[in-house]
């Protein structure tokens, strides 16, 4: 990957981003250029390799005004090594989207970097990483700012949340964070391959076409749920969520979100939820709005990409990214799925 | 059985009821409660569903709710009332045929829906025991009555004849119901455009064709029977108040007109007591006065009375009405001495008042002249009887009149019209024959000339002297005698007229 793939790459990063996951474009100024790098495949290297996953996690917020140094990572990559004895050989994404996308091509640049995450798309929580949600303990490191470390060992996934958010509040507000160390043979299984070469394809697609339309969304693969103007945006504090209405012509649209969009309904039916990615994007320039850029009046197209199978193939995957999981009800079911 | 929307909107247990979207005019003919809405049946067409407990997280989860309700086939959704429901769901439950409402007591809606859906029994065991509650509350007057029927029981109640509606309260009855009325039947249920009346005959003597109305809206026809049923057990206690307001009416009447006659007695010497009586009365002497007198052969004066209330009570100035004798006199009174435009602003106005009753009643109309004080009233009102006495006297379209335009002469003969010189003019004349009394008129009109006296009957000029002579010996009197000559041409007068009065038309 070189340079020159940057502007296609963030366009598909943001889709992956589904609303949240922060803007890539933030982590643009850490690619020199004249960038390269190489991305490896399973198949590129041996099956005992080593491979860590690492990315941000806490504010992408803050993250877009103050940048974070690239070799903090190492320090939490340490700080693993140093735990499990196992000296780290390669390096994966925790979450293939948003800004966390593009920090990774930067990270670690002496170690192979293997085209693999923990999500496939962006999702709010720690305890949503594959590894956690398989139940395999991974071990965690982040940087708490002024040198110290804090090292998470066998704990439950919701312990494993709480506490390493407290890591990221006694710091700036978002933390490197490295997780896992486990040979590739082991890691197959357990995390979702390919995200990186998808987002690039999804960027280069969307960027090339004439028109957002039904007819690009098939060409992604996703479906064209509908467009209209932003009538109302109305925010429910204790969901944490934010329901937009958009007024179309035939039909009328709601987007239930919370850091990224958790589900889309017509005329009261689901038609797309969480964990399938729904994005939202600006009908006549073709920029994709995230949730926190959603003003009243504007007019958008919305659209759902399916999410990685990965999430589909066991029951408890899926339990842990449904809307339920966030504790919205009646969303889990699409009950329009034309 | 089945319950309408326009039903619950007017239902007295009901109020903050609010239509958010759909039809306003919907039918529905199940009703179901339920605090969960996974108890409710699988399909529940046409029908309202009450949700009294509704727990959101966003309105995306209202959206969903009208859908599964839709699924179901429900037409309607009753949410609490403090439930926000935005303009995007509103459209939906629109799109998708769903009435919204916005209940603020779930449990009364289900329980009226209840009722209602109970068919005529329940509803007349309602109707009835709400208007024996509007009974129990004491009454000032018919108004105040049919103010209770109607607040109790929700429904539009209202009094009609034949000639329009007598006196209403609460939703008017439709125009065209009121055309449908038959006067005859005992019982009407009628049914215009989704309102429904029922009417029933008052009894109430000296008034044909009473009727009583209660109108109501979106019943079935079983709910309209049990209207029918609530008007009759109604009726009784409007007719009894009728009958109450009558009396009370006569005797106001009786008192009042006691009360002119003692003030025209003795309105040059006011003392005290009757000065009270008139203040009671809101009787203002003071000022400047303009009588007015109503008669008519065709109605009581009660009832002209009656009829003329109303418009009365438009006239710019203060206004009193008084039955007294065989019409109705009153007078206008004004606190400054009027302009010119003013008194004929007032007299316009009771000429309107006279052509308006003259269609009714074929009145006849006097106003007297404008007065100041006690002394003026009195004589005002006198002047205005004197001129409704000629103007009773005179063809359809002259019977108004106005005494600042009669002649002293008409005056004159208005006074001889009356109980005492009639019979006296008749006792004196009587004895004479009739062409006796004609040569004497005669005689008096052209100055004692038989020249003119004998022209005019076409007889000879001694033959006029012979009758004189013989009349004078008659009636022993004088001829000569200013005084007997004025008497006697004003008793000629009368009894003549009256002789003409009395003949045959034609």
């Amino acid at each position: 990957m070189t340079d020159a793939d940057l502007s296609d790459l963030e366009v598909g990063l943001s889709i992956l981003g589904g609303g949240g996951g922060g803007d890539p474009r933030t982590a643009r100024p850490l690619a020199r250029p004249g960038w390269r790098r190489e991305i490896f495949g399973f198949e590129d290297l041996d099956p005992d390799t080593v491979c860590i996953a690492v990315g941000i996690s806490g504010s992408t917020m803050v993250h877009s005004e103050r940048l974070l140094d690239p070799d903090a990572f190492g320090v939490a990559i340490a700080a693993v090594e140093r735990w499990t004895g196992r000296p780290v050989q390669a390096i994966c994404n925790t979450e293939c989207a948003g800004v966390n996308g593009m920090l990774t091509l930067v990270a670690e640049p002496a170690l192979p970097l293997v085209d693999a995450d923990l999500m496939g798309r962006a999702l709010p929580g720690l305890n949503q990483f594959s590894l956690v949600v398989d139940g395999l303990d991974p071990v965690a490191a982040t940087v708490t700012g002024a040198g110290g470390v804090l090292l998470v060992d066998g704990s439950r996934p919701e312990e494993f949340e709480r506490i390493l958010r407290g890591g990221f509040e006694a710091g700036v507000g978002f933390a490197p964070l490295a997780l896992g160390a486990f040979p590739l043979a082991f890691l197959a299984d357990h995390v979702i391959q390919g995200t990186l070469g998808r987002a690039l394809t999804l960027g280069r697609k969307w960027r090339a076409a004439t028109e957002l339309g039904p007819e690009l969304l098939a060409e992604l693969g996703g479906r064209w749920l509908g467009h209209g103007r932003v009538t109302a945006i109305a925010n429910q504090r204790e969901q944490r969520t934010r329901l937009v209405t958009l007024g179309g012509v035939h039909s009328q649209l709601r987007v239930v979100a919370r850091d990224e969009y958790v589900a889309c309904l017509r005329d009261g039916l689901v038609v797309a939820r969480a964990p399938d990615i729904i994005v939202m994007a600006d009908l006549s320039t073709r920029s994709l709005v995230p949730v926190d850029r959603l003003r009243t009046g504007q007019h958008l197209a919305v659209a759902s990409l399916p999410v990685a199978e990965w999430w589909y193939q066991r029951p408890s995957r899926l339990a842990s990214v449904l809307p339920s999981h966030y504790g919205l009800a009646g969303l889990d079911e699409v009950e329009d799925p034309t | 059985m089945s319950v309408s929307l326009p039903a619950l909107l007017q239902h007295p247990d009901l109020p903050g009821l609010e239509v958010l979207a759909g039809d306003p005019g919907v039918v529905w003919s199940e009703v179901y409660l339920e605090v969960r809405e996974a108890d409710l049946p699988a399909v529940t067409p046409a029908s309202l569903v009450i949700l009294p407990v509704v727990d959101l997280q966003g309105q995306w989860q209202l959206d969903a709710l009208l859908r599964r309700l839709h699924t179901r086939g429900s037409t309607g959704l009753a949410l609490p009332a403090a439930l926000p429901v935005d303009e995007a769901t509103r459209r939906l439950a629109v799109q998708l045929g769903i009435t919204l409402l916005h209940s603020p007591r779930p449990s009364v809606l289900a329980r009226v829906c209840w009722l209602l859906l109970g068919g005529s029994d329940a509803l007349t065991l309602f109707l009835v025991g709400r208007i024996s509650r509007s009974i129990e509350r004491a009454a000032r007057d018919l108004d105040d009555l049919l103010a209770h029927l109607s607040s109790e029981t929700g429904l539009g109640v209202c009094l009609v004849d034949a000639g329009g509606v007598v006196a209403q309260a609460g939703d008017p009855c439709p125009p065209e119901a009121l055309e449908q009325l038959d006067f005859g039947a005992g019982r009407d249920l009628i049914d215009v455009g989704g309102t429904a009346v029922a009417a029933v005959a008052v009894d109430e003597r000296g008034r044909q064709g009473l009727r009583l109305c209660l109108v109501a809206r979106g019943l079935d026809r079983d709910q309209l029977r049990a209207l029918g049923a609530a008007a009759l057990v109604a009726m009784p206690a409007v007719a009894a108040r009728l009958l109450i307001d009558r009396v009370d009416e006569i005797s106001d009447a009786a008192r009042t007109s006691s009360l002119l006659d003692e003030f025209l007695e003795r309105a040059n010497a006011l003392d005290g007591d009757l000065d009270k009586r008139l203040a009671e009365h809101r009787w203002r002497v003071e000022g400047w006065h303009l009588g007015f007198r109503f008669v008519s052969r065709r109605v009581e004066p009660l009832e002209l009375l009656r009829s003329l209330r109303a418009p009365r009570d438009a006239l710019p100035v203060d206004s009193h009405a008084v039955v007294w004798g065989d019409g109705v006199s009153g007078w206008l009174t004004f606190r400054a001495a009027p302009s010119a435009q003013e008194l004929r602003t007032s007299s316009d106005a009771l000429r309107r008042l006279h052509e308006r009753l003259a269609g009714l009643y074929d009145v006849a109309t006097g106003i007297g002249t404008l007065q100041r004080g006690a002394v003026g009233l009195a004589q005002t009102i006198q002047e205005s009887s004197d001129a409704a006495r000629l103007a009773q006297k005179r063809s359809g379209g002259r019977r108004f009149l106005h005494v600042d335009r009669l002649g002293l002469d008409q005056l004159l003969l208005a006074w001889t019209d009356n109980d005492a010189f009639l019979p006296a003019a008749t006792a004196l004349l009587g004895s004479l024959r009739r062409e006796d009394q004609a040569t004497l008129a005669a005689y008096l009109d052209h100055e004692s000339s038989l020249r003119e006296t004998a022209d005019e009957l076409g007889i000879h000029r001694n033959t006029v002297a012979q009758r004189l002579a013989r009349i004078e010996t008659q009636l022993g009197l004088d001829l000569t005698d200013p005084d007997t000559r004025l008497a006697l041409h004003l008793a000629c007068r009368a009894v003549i007229r009256t002789a003409s009065d009395r003949s045959p038309r034609g």
